[in-house]
């Protein structure tokens, strides 16, 4: 016997179908190493997501290109491997691509849109359009159908064009770059030189004429005298980072003014505080563009806020109301002691706490415009704002808006003349659950220091320590130090500028609703307010320990109250600028919408994400790999023939050092295969005793020759097709057909890769019924093997996955001994039973419990 | 009085997250910048226990930094931060005399054990500076 080898000095001849197949198997490893990797870096992205990491910028950017020139090289090889066929995958990465590049720049795009938009036509989707505020009460009015004012939002694309016509965002871009913020004199010459040149340009007609349309809308709506409000609403600002007050809402204005009135809301937004706010946490000015609302009044008898979770108690499933006579941005801005309910969130809602506040003065819109105090009537000072039916009705309103948007909300609402409850505002609240929780401990070392103060309300939770410091006006905020405690009579926004260096809050008046509240929540600085006498009994420079959760203020330093407040398990970062970023990225990263190959929707087309673009590529490039035994027709010149006695026929493809040599007749010994899966494989089927067809009853044969009748030259095939296999050293691809099924084995065995192994029989001679009966034999064999098994009718489609390399050979040998077993089972699959005495004939006599224990543990796993 | 740490990056990102964790999880005071060249400045207006710099920023690397600080305060011990695939810069940072490098990106614990580290070693440090006073006061005592 002569044979083709390195004696014979003459290697394999290949062919051009060959050298195909090899290109695609080539492309198919480097497929599936770019695929592993890009996983691999899709879990690390979400372990640093969770908040244990520090990173920067910079790590995400290059873990970004990390992860796209994987999917590059997924998109690649998936191309060699399907010839092209799926074109579109590239634009759909190209799209991703860029989005994500485009949210690293951190630039945000304000595209062309409607300058105006009616609130009907708005929901949350349309944040980017009008920002937060408006998007929300969008979402109140058109998807939860609450009352809320009639009104329109003007979008940040008016505020772009405006920029635009008068050429001011080159401007500011300059003064705010050059801005050193800890200079506060620079920050208010910055601050004012914005503003003005904001309020002097003049509305450019096409926005004059916008604004005029809509507003006389309403006007036809509600009438001539109707009274308006202008909201600020940026982009990004309601959303997760509450800006608190940052930006100006102009309350009770008349139709005409509203055009004049919007530039002094985009002249707000300059303050030296809100410049330092939103500079001091890493955004940049073309971050905020903003869009507005303008609403029409509510006649507010009462008005107030609803946090959906009370602060303090966060799972305690109970909501807290404020609420005071007249307008509710008094109760919004600190500027009063509101009334205080705390209310069930489950039906029937009961009142479980009713705390009236003594209310003196109310804040009302006044005839000529503006806001107006006036003293509240005498009768009415003790009386409590709402009725029990209101806060029912409230705390159900709470658990609806609360669960309609996934967390916790703090909600602005109005009483309005009818008796009906309007909605003027919803964004999120900002507890940490774990701090407040442990705060409700009281050490008993606490116990030694004299109490100072015993009272008032907790508007921001958390211990803090450090010496008195009395506000009295805005100026006296330059002076505060470093690790002082806030002294002041009313809680005001303006503190965010020394917010970072305090180390906690104290006031004579004020709710937890407050604007300074959220910020004070924001900035993680404990603050307790409305204790009637801090300015009295506090003195500056007087150490002291304020205890925000238990409402206490004590003399000196109380170390195991400070210590208390330790090690808790939240995402200290989530609302960073940073993390925000980074959750948006991952918006476009993890999410998986391609879940079942089987699934119609299983397209490259609805691929959304890139998780979504690695899963069908891997899936495609698998399943393309796959079939490709089958498909394969190699003429009998091209393949190589295995020599067995068995009858069958096998045609052989190498596809890299799966086959030693072969003889001039192009037949290669069993032996003289280097593939480690194909021995596995084969040594199962080469160890059967190879039946005849099994004894078939009348009806089965019956069924079978039906069967044959049906296909033209059935019968004759039942023994002459070919099968084909695929081999590289550490892989195999074989298609075997036995009788009338058609078993697909396809085996990754390379150490520097995922091993796994892919399984697919189909088909049958008999009835459906017993081919299906037949196909449960074939799962639950499987699975005892630890695969993971999808059947459907006479389909089982397997997947093992991660074996080790002696798991593999275990398995791919009962694979060999499992396909020769179920050869032409089918036709005896009378009953049910029958499938669970096959199943267990199969373990007693072709794979002994002891060699099944093998697998136990991935089976219990 | 607390300890102060004055951490030094260019990235504004990276400054925040670390003065989260930090002023979270302990008592330590923490002053930001993300302007090397006023670290010198900084230095000379008060004192401070722990210098936490990255290593690559654009005005001034955190080599020529730590040479400038050296300049101020030599006792000053210092962390190290950088990025992936900068070790040789690390090591050359540890040569100076960095009291440890850490490879962003990093965990939590992991900071601030390198702290509590630091700060210990301080403590000993400034002891031992006190107790050497001392004993020179004694001597000189002794001499007279």
């Amino acid at each position: 016997m002569r044979w083709f080898g390195k004696k014979g000095g003459k290697s394999m001849p290949s062919t051009a179908s060959d050298e195909k197949l090899r290109r695609k198997y080539g492309a198919y490893r480097r497929l599936l190493a770019a695929d592993q990797e890009a996983l691999e870096i899709l879990t690390d992205l979400e372990e640093k997501y969770h908040g244990e990491y520090l990173f920067d910028l910079q790590y995400l950017r290059s873990r970004l290109r990390d992860l796209s020139e994987k999917i590059a090289a997924l998109i690649r090889n998936l191309d060699d491997i399907t010839d092209s066929k799926y074109p579109q995958l590239q634009g759909l990465f190209d799209r991703l691509h860029r989005e994500l590049t485009e949210l690293l720049a951190r630039k945000r795009k304000i595209l062309p849109d409607e300058l105006v938009l009616p609130l009907k036509d708005i929901s949350l989707e349309k944040e980017d359009s009008v920002g937060g505020k408006m998007a929300h009460l969008g979402e109140l009015a058109n998807r939860l159908d609450l009352p809320v004012p009639d009104g329109f939002a003007i979008t940040a694309y008016a505020y772009k064009r405006f920029l635009e016509h008068h050429q001011l965002q080159e401007e500011i871009s300059i003064l705010l770059n050059t801005l050193d913020i800890n200079r506060l004199d620079d920050l208010l010459a910055v601050s004012r030189n914005i503003q003005r040149q904001i309020r002097e340009k003049p509305l450019p007609p096409f926005l004059k004429e916008a604004l005029e349309q809509n507003v006389q809308s309403l006007v036809e709506r509600h009438g001539p005298e109707v009274r308006l409000s202008l909201r600020s609403s940026a982009l990004g600002e309601d959303s997760r980072l509450s800006f608190a007050g940052q930006y100006g809402t102009i309350l009770n204005l008349s139709s005409e003014e509203i055009g004049e009135q919007y530039k002094a809301i985009l002249a707000s937004k300059f303050t030296p505080r809100a410049i330092f706010y939103f500079l001091g946490k890493g955004f940049r000015e073309e971050d905020l563009a903003m869009g507005m609302g303008c609403l029409v009044m509510v006649a507010a008898r009462a008005g107030g806020v609803v946090y959906t979770v009370d602060p303090g108690h966060p799972r305690s499933g109970e909501a807290v109301i404020h609420a005071h006579w007249g307008l509710g941005k008094t109760v919004v801005d600190g500027s009063v002691s509101p009334d205080f309910f705390r209310v069930s969130k489950d039906p029937p809602f009961p009142v479980l706490e009713s705390r009236p506040a003594h209310k003196e003065k109310m804040a009302i819109s006044g005839p000529g415009g503006g806001v107006r105090w006036m003293e509240v009537p005498p009768h009415r000072r003790d009386q409590p704002c709402l009725s029990e039916e209101h806060l029912a009705h409230l705390g159900h309103m709470a658990r609806v808006i609360e669960e309609h948007f996934g967390r916790p909300q703090d909600i602005e609402w109005a009483l309005d003349e009818n008796d009906r409850i309007v909605f003027l505002q919803t964004r999120p609240l900002k507890i940490s659950v774990h701090r407040n929780e442990r705060q409700s401990l009281l050490p008993e070392e606490a116990a030694r220091h004299p109490v100072l103060l015993e009272t008032g309300v907790m508007g921001s939770p958390g211990v803090g320590f450090g010496p008195v410091f009395v506000v009295r006006q805005e100026r006296d905020l330059i002076q505060f130090p470093e690790g002082a405690i806030l002294v002041a009579k009313t809680p005001s926004p303006k503190w965010v500028t020394v917010m970072a260096k305090a180390r906690g809050i104290v006031t004579d008046l004020g709710s937890a609703a407050s604007h300074m509240a959220a910020l004070a929540r924001e900035f993680r600085v404990p603050a307790l307010l409305n204790t009637r006498e801090a300015t009295r009994v506090l003195v500056p420079g007087m150490e002291v320990t304020v205890d925000a959760g238990q409402c206490r203020v004590y003399q000196g330093r109380v170390d195991k109250l400070l210590t208390s407040q330790e090690n808790e398990d939240r995402n200290p970062f989530e609302d960073t600028p940073l993390f925000i970023l980074f959750e948006k990225m991952l918006e476009r990263i993890v999410p998986l919408n391609l879940v079942d190959p089987l699934d119609p929707g299983f397209t490259p087309d609805a691929c959304r994400t890139y998780h979504d673009l690695i899963r069908f590529i891997h899936q495609t490039a698998t399943q393309e790999m796959f079939s490709l035994s089958r498909s394969a027709e190699p003429s009998s010149q091209e393949a190589l023939r295995l020599e067995t006695k068995l009858p069958l026929e096998i045609l052989l493809v190498d596809l890299g050092g799966g086959i030693r040599e072969a003889t001039r007749r192009r037949t290669v010994k069993p032996e003289g295969i280097l593939s480690w899966p194909f021995q596995a494989f084969w040594k199962g089927i080469h160890s059967m005793k190879w039946p005849g067809p099994k004894p078939m009853d009348l009806k089965g044969l019956a069924s079978v020759l039906a069967h044959t009748a049906a296909e033209p030259g059935g019968e004759s095939r039942i023994y002459s097709e070919k099968s084909f296999a695929l081999l590289s050293a550490d892989y195999l691809n074989f298609s075997i057909r036995l009788g009338y099924h058609l078993s697909t084995i396809e085996a990754m065995g390379d150490p520097e890769r995922d091993r796994y192994i892919n399984f697919i029989f189909k088909g049958g001679g008999a009835t459906i019924e017993r081919r299906d009966r037949r196909a449960r034999l074939v799962a639950a064999v499987l699975e005892r093997f630890g695969f993971q098994v999808t059947q459907k009718l006479d389909l089982v489609d397997a997947r093992l996955i991660h074996p080790t390399r002696e798991e593999m050979e275990t398995v791919l040998e009962a694979l060999g001994k499992l396909t020769v077993y179920t050869k032409q089972l089918d036709m005896v699959m009378f009953n049910e039973a029958i499938v669970d005495w096959s199943i267990e004939e199969f373990f007693k006599e072709h794979w002994p419990a002891d060699r099944l224990s093998e697998f136990s543990v991935r089976n219990s796993a | 009085m607390a300890e102060r740490i004055l951490i030094v990056d260019d990235e504004i990102d990276m400054l925040e997250l670390l003065e989260l964790v930090i002023t979270d999880r302990t008592d330590y005071e923490v002053v930001t910048t993300n302007n090397p060249l006023e670290v010198t400045e900084l230095l000379k207006q008060q004192p401070f226990d722990l210098l936490i710099t990255d290593l690559r920023m654009p005005d001034v690397d955190g080599i020529e930094l730590i040479e400038r600080v050296k300049q101020v305060d030599d006792q000053l011990p210092f962390i190290i931060i950088t990025a992936y695939g900068t070790i040789e810069s690390a090591v050359e940072a540890m040569r100076k005399g960095a009291f440890d490098y850490i490879t962003k990106p990093f965990r939590q614990e992991q900071i601030l054990l390198t702290i509590d580290k630091v700060m210990k070693w301080r403590r000993l440090q400034k002891e031992n500076i006190a107790l050497k006073a001392e004993l020179e006061r004694i001597k000189r005592g002794g001499d007279a």
